[in-house]
């Protein structure tokens, strides 16, 4: 009885992992399982983590340098009227079916057409296709700083030959739209046009959103393989331009569920690479257990805020959220929240990262740094006319006790973290401050509302350009914008009136660098001084790569000069991360520099 | 008889699903900012860009009025339509025929074994009463139930698939085997399935010994038992015949409950391990809304409990002749 | 009632509690059950008053192994955990027997009414819970958070209750149906002694020990339930919440992969839940036993 029980174990033990004789590259990633998976990249379900292996970029954007790296175009043109793409003329989609100008034409009206794509049909006026490898994006009128960065921007996942029998409906959407806009700018009403959209809109989604084709059919040098609910086979084409240098013959993709799961991967080595936001000390214990692991945090351009509901009393008061500013310990706030992110030295819409490249140094020492001055805080507040009684609370001049909360969303644990932290600031200060926790589907409203005092948020995205971040906050369709109530006129430096949504407006026209800085300087200027959020950390991706067990050959990086278990990415590694990680491996790949190890 | 409490369960399920379709077309919340938010952190595009292709990937308009719909889904789950996925345009049924089985499999197997064990663990410590067997029961009973199911799976997970490398980390069968009845991949199965049956059953195996051991405790303590071991019976055939029969009762529709209540799937199983199971879905239809799949979804747990505790109430009643009789 | 009769009613109360108190230094389940209840309650009564709260921050201090400064080591940013166990304590310990009385009080009326009572108010009551134990929670829950704040234990107990009550009261009804028929009820009802008599002296006894051992479960039920109303924006967030440090301890700080600075995080909430219910179920078991002397007799 014992032997045979030992037997069925050794028998189940020994049929091991299926050992794969090919070469594999491992990481993480997320899809929706099997039957709901589908190769539609418009539909629910579609796609999933295959995206960036089996599609591709026009030209990959080095957001740090600022290049524009060739994928599935050779180069550009760019005039005054319009920007002139030539593609490389010997790829194919993977059915067989040569990729041509036809293919990027269909990608960008049928995406446009589904997911409105403004950032990029505002500001072209039409696309044209002399030939089988030019595309030509006719400019609009109104002029965009961002509009190139965002066509390279997309993804070309509709090739005619398969979503050509939904253009007309989505050139007739696109073009409509573009009417839409027009006369929404001009003041004129829209509403009939509107329904005439709706009618066409409305059975264009369905019928897409309908079409469930087993597999993607992808342009880039990896095909779809198997696909279970916990992992993603990806295989290398061999009849594309990059099967030669490409030394991998696939790619793995496991299910990514939560960070704890990913760290025991990452621990059992059989990951590659992948970014979970990790503690400091599980770093370190994952270096410890795998001595190949390397820890790489990369600027994630999005800042986490505190947001001011500037409806209520006294938020709307400057001096109460300048005071709060200087009780507030952004740094220690930063440790708690997201250990590897980076503190926000100046609270001003612009990433650390990107404050020295688009501000002057002379205009940095205005900035106000916002240092924990607790003598200062309270001079601010006693200038409105608070008090403080005699157990320390403060009260509003009314005789209110002030008592706060502070709403961050459920399943952010670092906004929580954050939230609770700045809560316990204030609160030992004497502003009375709870934290509550929203749940996801409950925070969009409880902030478009207006139901809350101060709010855990995403400060700025502004991954291409700062312009990013201040439409954000002071475009009147921002979020921010509309979730502060905070007034987009003020008053400047030397008293003269500051109207910061035409600020904006100026900003995303202006192609001269120069000129861009100064309107950024001043928009720096009046975030800082008027604080609509308080920004306080910059989010890092804290990328986590083994180097040397399956695959070597990664970009430069060093070892951080002071901080142990950290490394820091070399400049191609900045570029590649910053932008896209996963299509990064591929080009890297591609490139014949990221191999297996023999 | 019969009859009638088939109908009056029938009737339960209805009044359920009812309720449950009108709560949650009740539930407020806007999917889209949080759908949005969370594409545009993990991608890392703007949050503009993400809400438009939220728009329109997801949200939908139900344009008919409630009661309408409400007509339209009981008639069709009437002749066995459980509807369209309204976000994945895949039939419900589908989706519940892919991922029910291995919830089924899983569930069942750990619910057996932990039944099976900790029944007679249970049995054990009643009728050695005084000796360690108890505290040690209860004790190991009091730590299971307080530390979390994620907690053990993921202990176990650190010991036997990351350290020891005997079990794979995740998932119901590798990506490389071909599904179907050969050797290689039920072994391929049954590898990927230790753990998690191994997790749930240590979790749950404490429950089950103290429900027991409470039973049999009681039992004991009747009359007829004492009489029994006046007479001399052997030890064995009191434990089986006598206290055994007679304690297991509670229990065994404890199990068909439990039984029924598997239907929901496991969130421990499925989110530690990545087993594909009905709980993904279900997360995920509340998520982006999906009404029809999450009736479909609630039809089983609501079927399966209302059904386990049908089939509870007559089995007890058969096992127990002192139920039967009625005012 | 004469004088007499008043100090020989009080004369058989004191004799009673003395034997009570007899039984329980005897029995050493109940005296280490004892024991340790008295323990907590004492912490989350006198606790908070004694100990000082410092929730300030202190990264450089984190995951520290028990010490002078810190008798169970520190937390994930470098907080004493002993200090926010006993702050914690007052609001679980009080949050989870709440729901517990609140869940075993309703179930004990519901499942002993259908048991004992039967017929049609059997029928609807039963049809009642079934409905209730298959209604998603989860679109009630998120109405109730998108329209409630709660900050007293009594409407946190009661909102966790309303979950935990349903089965309970499905077993006691079906322990009553059996216990219906046996004989010694069949004697008192022949005997005339009276529903309300029959009821509590007769039937409940011997549903006690089913009702002790559930009470016990639920009670540890609504203390980590606690932290779900949390999440969901019920009740504000407070870190003292031990459901809410062994949270932090499992998914966020990664304490479980920081050995052996991470085992206090880890260990000290679990080890205070799982203590509490342990020394509750063993108080339940001994109680057991003062109530059914059966039990004592088996050895």
């Amino acid at each position: 009885m014992w032997r045979k029980c030992c037997t069925v174990l050794f028998v189940l033990l020994s049929v091991g992992v299926v050992a794969s004789s090919e070469t594999v590259f491992r990481t993480l990633g997320g899809w929706d399982m099997p039957p709901a998976y589908n190769g539609n990249p418009f539909a629910p379900g579609g796609v999933g983590a295959a995206n960036d292996y089996i599609y591709g970029y026009l030209f990959f954007n080095n957001v740090i340098s600022g290049s524009f790296e060739p994928w599935l175009a050779t180069s550009f043109e760019e005039t005054p009227d319009s920007l002139v793409v030539h593609l490389r003329n010997d790829l194919t989609w993977e059915d067989g079916v040569p990729f041509t100008s036809r293919d990027v034409y269909t990608s960008f009206y049928v995406g446009g057409a589904i997911s409105t794509w403004k950032e990029v049909w505002k500001y072209v006026d039409r696309i044209e296709t002399p030939d089988d490898y030019t595309v030509v994006f006719h400019w609009a009128p109104e002029k965009s700083i961002l509009a190139k960065t965002f066509i390279f921007d997309k993804w070309i996942r509709a090739p005619y030959h398969i979503y050509g029998r939904w253009l007309d409906e989505a050139v007739t959407i696109v073009t409509l739209r573009k009417t839409i806009w027009e006369k929404e700018a001009a003041g004129e009403d829209t509403t009939s046009l509107e329904a005439a959209l709706d009618a066409v809109f409305g059975p264009f989604r369905e019928s897409l959103r309908a079409y469930k084709p087993e597999r993607p059919i992808g342009v880039g040098p990896f095909k779809l393989g198997k696909v279970t609910a916990d992992e993603m086979v990806l295989v290398k084409r061999p009849d594309t331009p990059w099967a030669e240098t490409i030394q991998f013959d696939e790619i793995r993709v496991g299910r990514f569920t939560t960070n704890e799961l990913a760290w025991a991967a990452f621990r059992a080595g059989e990951v590659d690479i992948e970014k979970p936001t990790t503690p400091e000390d599980v770093v370190a214990s994952l270096i410890a257990a795998q001595p190949n692991l390397r820890h790489i945090p990369v600027p994630d351009f999005a800042s986490f805020a505190l947001v001011f509901n500037q409806e209520r009393y006294p938020f709307s008061e400057k001096a109460f959220r300048q005071a709060l500013a200087y009780v507030i310990d952004r740094d220690k706030v930063r440790t708690i929240a997201l250990r590897y992110g980076s503190t926000v030295e100046y609270p001003c819409g612009l990433l650390p990262s990107s404050l020295e490249q688009w501000t002057r140094p002379e205009f940095r020492t205005q900035l106000n740094s916002y240092p924990v001055d607790l003598a200062k805080a309270e001079e601010l507040l006693e200038g409105l006319g608070m008090y403080k009684d005699s157990s320390g609370y403060w009260h509003s001049p009314d005789g209110a006790l002030l008592e706060f909360e502070i709403t961050a969303r459920e399943g952010y644990t670092d906004w929580i973290m954050a939230a609770d932290e700045i809560a316990r600031q204030l609160t030992d200060f004497g502003i009375k401050t709870t934290t509550r926790i929203v749940k996801g589907e409950l925070f969009g409203p409880t902030l478009s509302g207006k139901d809350y005092d101060m709010t855990i948020e995403f400060g700025v995205f502004a991954k291409f350009h700062p312009v990013q971040g201040y439409t954000r906050l002071y475009w009147p369709t921002g979020w921010i914008a509309r979730i502060s109530g905070a007034p987009l006129q003020c008053v400047g430096p030397d008293g003269e009136p500051l109207d910061l949504k035409a600020l904006t407006d100026e900003l995303m026209a202006t192609p001269d660098k120069s000129a861009q800085m100064d309107l950024i300087e001043k928009l720096a200027w009046a975030t800082n001084e008027y604080l609509p959020v308080l920004e306080f950390l910059e989010k890092r991706a804290q990328f986590l790569i083994l180097d040397g067990v399956r695959a070597a050959g990664w970009p430069e990086y060093s070892p951080h000069p002071t901080e142990p278990n950290v490394w820091v990415p070399g400049p191609e590694m900045l570029d590649k991360f910053g932008y896209n990680w996963r299509f990064a491996t591929v080009m890297w790949m591609a490139e014949g520099t990221l191999v297996p190890v023999r | 008889m019969l009859v009638q409490r088939i109908a009056i369960a029938l009737f339960t399920i209805i009044v359920s699903l009812t309720i449950a379709f009108f709560l949650v077309r009740s539930m407020p919340g806007d999917i889209i900012y949080s759908l949005a938010a969370d594409k545009a952190s993990s991608e890392g595009i703007p949050f503009d860009v993400a809400v438009e292709e939220v728009k329109g990937m997801y949200g939908l308009v139900e344009d008919q009025p409630l009661y309408k719909q409400y007509f339209t889904y009981i008639s069709h789950l009437c002749k066995g339509d459980l509807g369209i996925s309204v976000q994945y345009l895949v039939p419900v049924s589908k989706i519940i025929v892919t991922a029910l089985p291995w919830t089924i499999f899983v569930c069942s197997v750990s619910l057996l074994f932990s039944f099976a064990l900790g029944t007679l663990l249970g049995m054990l410590t009643a009728w050695k009463r005084r000796t360690f067997l108890d505290p040690l029961v209860s004790a190991y009973a009091s730590i299971t139930d307080a530390t979390p199911d994620y907690l053990t799976a993921l202990v176990l997970l650190v010991i036997f698939a990351v350290n020891l490398k005997w079990f794979p980390l995740r998932g119901a069968y590798s990506v490389d085997q071909t599904p179907g009845f050969n050797l290689a991949f039920i072994v391929d199965v049954l590898r990927h399935a230790a753990l998690p049956i191994l997790a749930y059953t240590i979790e749950s195996l404490g429950g089950w010994a103290l429900i027991m051991k409470s039973n049999a405790v009681h039992v004991l303590g009747e009359d007829f038992v004492t009489a029994a071991r006046a007479r001399g019976l052997p030890d064995r055939r009191i434990v089986v015949s006598y206290v055994g029969r007679n304690a297991l009762l509670p229990s065994v529709t404890g199990l068909a409950i439990a039984f029924g209540g598997m239907l929901g799937g496991s969130a421990l199983i499925e989110s530690v391990f990545a087993y594909p199971g009905i709980g993904f879905f279900f997360a995920k239809a509340v998520a982006l809304r999906d009404y029809p799949l999450i009736q479909g979804l609630l039809l089983l747990t609501v079927g399966g409990i209302i059904v386990a505790n049908f089939l509870a109430d007559i089995l007890y009643a058969l096992l127990d002749p002192r139920v039967r009789r009625q005012r | 009632m004469g004088t007499g009769a008043v100090w020989s009613r009080a004369h058989e109360s004191l004799a009673s509690f003395l034997h009570f108190v007899n039984f329980v230094m005897r029995n050493r389940r109940a005296l280490v059950g004892f024991v340790i209840t008295s323990f907590f309650l004492f912490m989350a009564a006198i606790g908070p008053l004694v100990v000082p709260l410092d929730l300030s921050s202190n990264y450089s201090e984190r995951f520290q192994l028990p010490s002078l400064k810190h008798p169970l080591g520190t937390d994930w940013i470098g907080r004493d955990i002993l200090q926010q166990l006993v702050h914690g304590s007052r609001d679980c310990i009080v949050t989870a027997l709440l729901t517990g009385i609140f869940a075993v009080g309703i179930a004990v009326v519901v499942g002993i009414l259908a048991g004992f009572v039967g017929g049609w108010v059997d029928v609807v009551l039963m049809r009642l819970i079934d409905v209730l134990l298959t209604i998603p929670q989860f679109p009630i829950m998120m109405v109730f958070a998108a329209v409630f704040r709660v900050k007293d234990p009594i409407s946190i107990g009661a909102i966790l209750a309303m979950w935990m009550w349903a089965g309970l009261a499905r077993a006691i009804r079906a322990q009553i149906l059996v216990l219906r028929e046996r004989e010694f009820i069949e004697a008192a009802q022949v005997l005339r002694l009276g529903t309300w008599h029959i009821l509590f002296h007769e039937l409940m006894p011997n549903v006690m020990s089913y009702i002790v051992l559930n009470f016990v479960r639920i009670v540890r039920g609504g203390l980590t339930a606690s932290v779900g109303l949390m999440f969901l924006g019920l009740i504000p967030y407070s870190p003292t919440n031990w459901g809410v440090m062994l949270n932090m301890a499992v998914f966020q700080s990664g304490a479980i992969y920081i050995m052996p600075g991470g085992l206090p995080y880890l260990l000290v909430p679990m080890g205070a839940i799982i203590l509490f219910q342990y020394g509750a179920l063993c108080l339940a078991y001994g109680l057991e036993e003062w109530f059914n002397p059966r039990l004592r007799a088996h050895e």
